[in-house]
């Protein structure tokens, strides 16, 4: 209850003309920043951060959440209208979010779907910390290296059930997507590998431009097909708000999947360094064990309601080790605490205490910037569907400029445009051969951060593999689920084949 | 189709440097005033020790009016920071006056060892302190102090240090080498920020934390870190470091890695831009709030400017490829 | 001179992948044995560890790949996707000669007025979009500096 009045004292700071202003301005900046590509959230809140300093400590970080927050609504916009996921959660977003804007011809829901989802998984992710921050905060210390390269292994393994009708495809992509992430600095060593000595191929293969390439890039050369089709456009009905608005059972569909994955994504957000990424992907590959009414990757409402949430709750998830800690959970923490500290302000342990208006007016902006952000992204949903009404052959060049000027803002140099066209020119291929790209995706931001806390973890355990593996009971817990994830399909196959023989002997 | 990818590649990669350095001189007046944003380079994650300290000077460039210029601090980690060291080293010149490096020893030393970038692709501005590093044990800690860690030692223990990379990499080594154990004995793992390994401290994960004052300040205060080692010839002097020994008390030579924090521009960069932003450092150096920064984190406040620091860092580069055998 | 966009090419890349995907496993793999795999001093994992496991996995899986692939049809190519990469190379070439921003501008004039003849009215707003999509979002408001060229650099330089 004490953490109730507090938190209702956050409202009573947060609650004036100017910080509700500024939280408004916040919010729809966030929005229109996350809604371009290669300027994902966090690029954008570090690029907007100048744009405080003329504000008091208090509103100024009123602003940098609420912008933060919305930033995480916008990045789902380019994923679903073009395919071209602005950051890396947005990923999991475009596998169902662009079928359904596009082959089921529902934009207007899907964006709906996507932002009432983000809301709810973002409003159960500041619920928890409200309640549980510093609680919260201490479970995510227990995840040590050893944990979290159990965790990540049950993560990496999960991309099994994404890979769809053809499994070997899958698998080899997702070991192309682990090389190709191990270029670059080593960190345990401080040496570099694979780099080919490039300078550029020092700092690894940027992911942003990445995932431009092979996600949006492969879209337009796809599109390239459709250009001359009759129709001048994919959507032929009338876009009207009245028809882009969700029907009382598409709500029904995606709020437990929301819910559920909103509980799973706030504690993915808690650990250290694993991220909104990690946490929709998590929630997309849950959501495969839920029942859904149309199959995950056709464009199933459910699909998107899951992992948008989960990336959400694991923004707000986040917040738990930054105030309580001082610890950057992600690299969206970590640009936002370097604007905590821009003002003076030390988050570590010593915050709650010594700075309550501002840490517990951070957690109430953060509740206002979520509706905020909810109430202007259905206000510009109906102007943004517009996009599909386009015909083809003006988009594609449009994408084309879009994609390179994405690309070269996040490196600041032509290196980003010349991976994104290399993934670009690789990711058309490999879908055309039959290789989705998406399991190669998620390996290279996953492959990492599995390797550095397994290399972590075998110091600390001196190359036992057991320590590892069954270091306490949060590890054998998670390596007990590991070992089913690994070992459910074959045990289902010997089911089946046992199964098949059954019948077969009857007759 | 891949061949001719991989040729625009090549070129692309070669001109960069060449448009870098192919723009014509340009007549810079006498006196030169910032007039646009500045962009800070800091090659570190926000909340490490290198973040903090370009946060100082920015401030204290703030409030004390020493410079309007609107300073924006930007973070290129990529690479161990080498990419965001090349990308100041080549800045144009039509940049070069509104781009500044934080630049350390910690930086210097991978830097040389990996790239070929040196200290004469920037314009050495300052040496602003020295910092060193302590080792600290957690609140739940298994061992309580310096001795019962040797003692473990001794008896065959396993003991981790979790720490940033960099000079704390080099410090590291010259513990091992001085107290003659092994890697795997006394174990090492690389994080990139402290802050990474304060969490793996925090978390009762390794049994030490090797970190500068400055990144540890906060959790020491809170009673949730304790210094059990100054790796420095003499004790701290700050009130909650002042405890930590020093080798030297158990009988071992001292082990110390200073590391110096400094600022550079790029090459391109003209004199008198650089002999505007010595004399802002300078003026830095000497406020009130520098002060407080340097006592309240236990660095040694030690300002070499312009033709100096040039001379420093340029000896210091000379010394350290000598060691490495380059 | 007339180019035939439809003119296509059947390639069996469902071969050719993942021949290419081994051969990526084994270029890894052959580095990282370089990079060394167990550090029996300290008793850890060295940089090579995790690469040479995962590339001798790669190696594995592209075999089934190249047994599946083997069997399987060609796939077919049409020369006018490839139009996308190609303009993108020619906006890249024609930056570093003109600048970013009007190598953008002129691609997209020749893209829609030339190429695929849409409106003039069609044409320029088009290019009015793009122009406030690069220029004033990027460029000015977020601030990100594009090249100006061999042209620019001697204006501006």
């Amino acid at each position: 209850m004490e953490n109730l009045s507090m938190l209702m004292h956050g409202f009573s700071v947060v609650l004036t003309f100017e910080n509700v202003l500024v939280c408004l301005i916040g919010a729809l900046l966030g929005l229109v920043v996350g809604a371009m590509p290669g300027i994902g959230s966090l690029a954008g809140v570090a690029l907007l951060l100048p744009l405080t300093y003329k504000f008091n400590p208090t509103t100024a970080i009123i602003m940098l959440g609420a912008l933060y927050y919305s930033n995480m609504f916008g990045g789902a916009f380019s994923a679903i209208l073009l395919n071209i996921p602005g950051d890396s959660p947005a990923v999991m977003t475009a596998l169902d979010g662009y079928p359904m804007a596009t082959t089921r011809k529902r934009p207007g829901q899907a964006l709906f779907v996507s932002n009432m989802s983000s809301c709810i998984g973002g409003i159960i992710g500041m619920l928890i910390l409200t309640f549980m921050g510093p609680l919260l905060a201490d479970i995510g210390l227990k995840f040590g290296p050893a944990e979290m390269t159990v965790l990540l292994l049950v993560a990496m393994t999960s991309i099994g059930w994404l890979v769809g009708s053809n499994p070997t495809n899958g698998v080899i992509l997702t070991f192309v997507g682990i090389l190709l992430a191990s270029v670059g600095m080593d960190l345990q060593t401080g040496s570099p590998r694979y780099n080919f000595g490039n300078i550029y191929l020092l700092g690894g293969i940027k992911f942003i431009p990445f995932v431009i390439g092979a996600v949006g890039f492969a879209q337009v050369m796809r599109l390239m097909d459709e250009r001359n089709d009759k129709t001048e456009s994919q959507i032929t009905e009338k876009l009207t708000y009245k028809n882009s608005l969700p029907t009382k059972h598409d709500f029904k569909r995606l709020l437990f999947p929301a819910l559920r994955t909103g509980f799973v994504g706030t504690f993915v957000g808690v650990l250290p360094g694993a991220g909104a990424t990690t946490a929709s992907f998590l929630g997309y590959a849950m959501q495969r064990a839920f029942k859904s009414e149309d199959p995950l990757g056709t464009g199933a409402i459910e699909g998107i309601a899951a992992c948008e949430a989960a990336n959400n709750a694991a923004a707000a998830g986040a917040f738990a080790p930054l105030l309580a800690l001082g610890i950057p959970g992600s690299g969206t923490g970590a640009v936002l605490l370097g604007g905590l500290m821009m003002w003076g302000l030390n988050p570590g342990p010593l915050l709650f205490t010594n700075e309550p208006d501002f840490a517990w007016g951070l957690i109430a902006s953060l509740f206002l910037a979520n509706l905020f952000a909810l109430s202007i992204a259905l206000g510009v949903i109906p102007v943004l569907i517009k996009i599909l009404t386009v015909p083809v052959k003006i988009i594609i060049p449009v994408i084309i400029s879009v994609c390179l000027v994405g690309s070269y803002s996040d490196t600041y140099s032509f290196y980003g445009v010349l991976i994104m066209l290399i993934a670009g020119v690789f990711g058309y291929i490999f879908e055309k051969s039959g290789y989705g790209t998406a399991p190669m995706l998620l390996s290279f931001v996953l492959a990492p951060l599995l390797e550095d806390n397994l290399r972590k973890a075998f110091v600390i355990s001196g190359g036992s593999v057991a320590k590892v593996f069954f270091n306490g009971p949060i590890s054998i817990g998670l390596t007990i689920a590991f070992c089913a994830i690994v070992s459910a399909p074959i045990i289902r196959l010997i089911l089946k084949k046992a199964g098949l023989l059954k019948p077969k002997k009857a007759n | 189709m891949k061949k001719v990818l991989s040729i625009v590649a090549l070129i692309a990669m070669i001109a960069l440097p060449v448009f870098a350095e192919g723009s014509t001189e340009s007549k810079s007046s006498a006196g030169f005033v910032p007039t646009k944003d500045v962009e800070w380079t800091c090659t570190s994650k926000p909340g490490g020790g290198s973040d903090i300290f370009t946060q100082q000077i920015k401030d204290a460039m703030k409030v004390n009016g020493i410079s309007d210029a609107n300073v924006v601090v930007s973070y290129v980690t990529d690479g161990g920071g080498e990419v965001g060291r090349l990308q100041v080293a080549m800045t144009p010149k039509a940049k070069a006056d509104h781009t500044i490096l934080t630049f350390n020893s910690g930086d210097l030393m991978p830097m040389c060892a990996n790239t070929d970038n040196r200290v004469e692709n920037f314009t050495p501005l300052a040496i602003m302190a020295v910092d060193k590093q302590l080792l600290f044990i957690g609140e739940h800690s298994k061992y309580a102090s310096w001795q019962e860690i040797l003692d473990a030692l001794k008896a065959g223990q396993k003991i981790v240090i979790a720490g940033s990379k960099g000079d704390d990499i080099e410090t590291y080594n010259a513990l091992i080498k001085e107290l003659g154990v092994t890697e795997a004995q006394l174990a090492f793992i690389t994080n990139d920020a402290t802050s990474g390994a304060i969490t793996s401290l925090l978390g009762g994960h390794v049994d030490l934390c090797m970190s500068k004052p400055a990144a540890a300040s906060q959790y020491v205060e809170a009673g949730k870190m304790t210094a059990v080692l100054a790796l420095s010839t003499s004790r701290f002097t700050a009130d909650k470091l002042k405890d930590a020994p020093t080798l030297s008390e158990f009988g071992y030579n001292n082990v110390e890695v200073p590391v110096w924090r400094g600022v550079v521009g790029p090459k391109e960069m003209s004199a008198e831009a650089a002999a505007y932003w010595v004399a802002c450092l300078e003026a830095v150096s000497k406020t009130a709030e520098w002060n407080e920064y340097i006592t309240k984190n236990g660095l040694i406040s030690d300002f070499i400017g312009g033709a100096d620091a040039v001379a420093y860092m340029t000896q210091y580069q000379k010394d350290y490829l000598a060691k490495i055998g380059k | 001179m007339k180019i035939n966009e439809n003119a296509s090419i059947k390639i069996p890349t469902k071969l050719i992948v993942p021949i290419i995907t081994f051969i990526l496993g084994a270029v890894f793999f052959y580095i990282g044995l370089d990079y060394g795999f167990w550090d029996s001093n300290a008793l850890k994992p060295t940089k090579g560890f995790f690469p040479t496991i995962m590339s001798v996995a790669l190696m594995i899986f592209s075999i089934l790949g190249i047994v599946n692939g083997a069997k399987a049809e060609k796939v077919e190519f049409k020369l006018a996707n490839w139009f996308v990469p190609a303009g993108l190379l020619a906006v890249i070439g024609a930056s570093y000669i003109i600048g970013l921003v009007p190598a953008i501008i002129i691609f997209e004039f020749v893209w829609l007025r030339l190429y695929e003849k849409v409106s003039w009215k069609a044409t320029i707003i088009t290019l009015a979009i793009v122009v406030f999509i690069v220029v004033c979002c990027f460029q000015i408001w977020l601030g990100i500096d594009f090249p100006v060229g061999l042209i620019g650099n001697l204006i501006f330089g």
